[in-house]
């Protein structure tokens, strides 16, 4: 073989640095599953939020330290239903449907 | 940056050889196939083209799958809806048993109804799911 022809041609390869893959290959029933806790937990959450800003209202003036205290949870559990929804419902990691 | 990150702990292996190991063997029979037409040349009864290979988000997938829980849809969020109206409508039939018969059979037809709502809707989508394939990045 002419080397000479190829002089400028290495071995060569793209070293990823990630130890997981980059795309995994599972079923839509796995996936749905793999899922469905969260869905679950952001209506929880949001169901959370709901009832403690409600008895936050109510009890911030008759017993206040009641009230701030579950108006601190209302806070709480709206972030975190927002977490939930960042997972779920507005998550834009790209999912391929086969046939 | 140089370009050349993590190319000295694989110097030494280039060098003396260049060949590639061997890929593990894999049992095919256990992977998921997925069918991918390499050129769509036909197009659906509306026009639009055939695409047999769906590239969506999550959040698509969920608010199709999930999130929507329309009666009649056949979604798992379906399944949640007719589930619970079964067992409203039982609790009525019990209810009015011993009031009007007549009753009782009108709300006992409707949780029949709903439950089988339930086993359809579980059926394709869930078991269904469950043999067809899915790619996702992580």
């Amino acid at each position: 073989m002419d080397e000479q022809a190829f002089r400028n041609v290495a071995v060569s390869g793209t070293i990823a640095e990630a130890k997981r893959p980059m795309l995994v290959m599972t079923t839509r029933y796995d996936y749905m599953m793999a899922h469905l806790p969260d869905y679950k937990a952001m209506i929880r959450y949001r169901l959370y939020a709901y009832v403690s800003f409600i008895v936050g209202a109510a009890l911030v003036l008759a017993v206040p330290i009641a009230g701030v205290a579950a108006l601190f949870l209302g806070a709480y559990f709206y972030q975190m239903h927002k977490l939930q929804r960042s997972k779920t419902v507005e998550n834009k990691r790209t999912v391929m449907i086969g046939h | 940056m140089n370009g050349k990150n993590g190319l000295k702990e694989v110097a030494a292996r280039v060098k003396t050889d260049g060949v590639a190991p061997a890929a593990p063997k894999t049992d095919m029979t256990k992977q998921h196939y997925m069918f991918v037409p390499l050129e769509a040349n036909r197009t659906m009864g509306d026009g639009a083209p055939i695409h047999s290979l769906d590239v969506t988000t999550r959040a698509d997938v969920i608010k199709a799958w999930i999130a929507d829980d329309t009666p009649r849809e056949g979604t798992l969020g379906a399944v949640y809806t007719y589930f619970f109206y079964s067992w409203v409508a039982l609790a009525a039939t019990l209810l009015t048993y011993g009031i009007n018969l007549y009753v009782a059979a009108v709300f006992a037809y409707i949780t029949g109804f709903c439950w089988s709502q339930v086993l359809l809707s579980y059926a394709w989508s869930a078991e269904w799911f469950k043999g067809k394939a899915l790619v996702h990045t992580v």
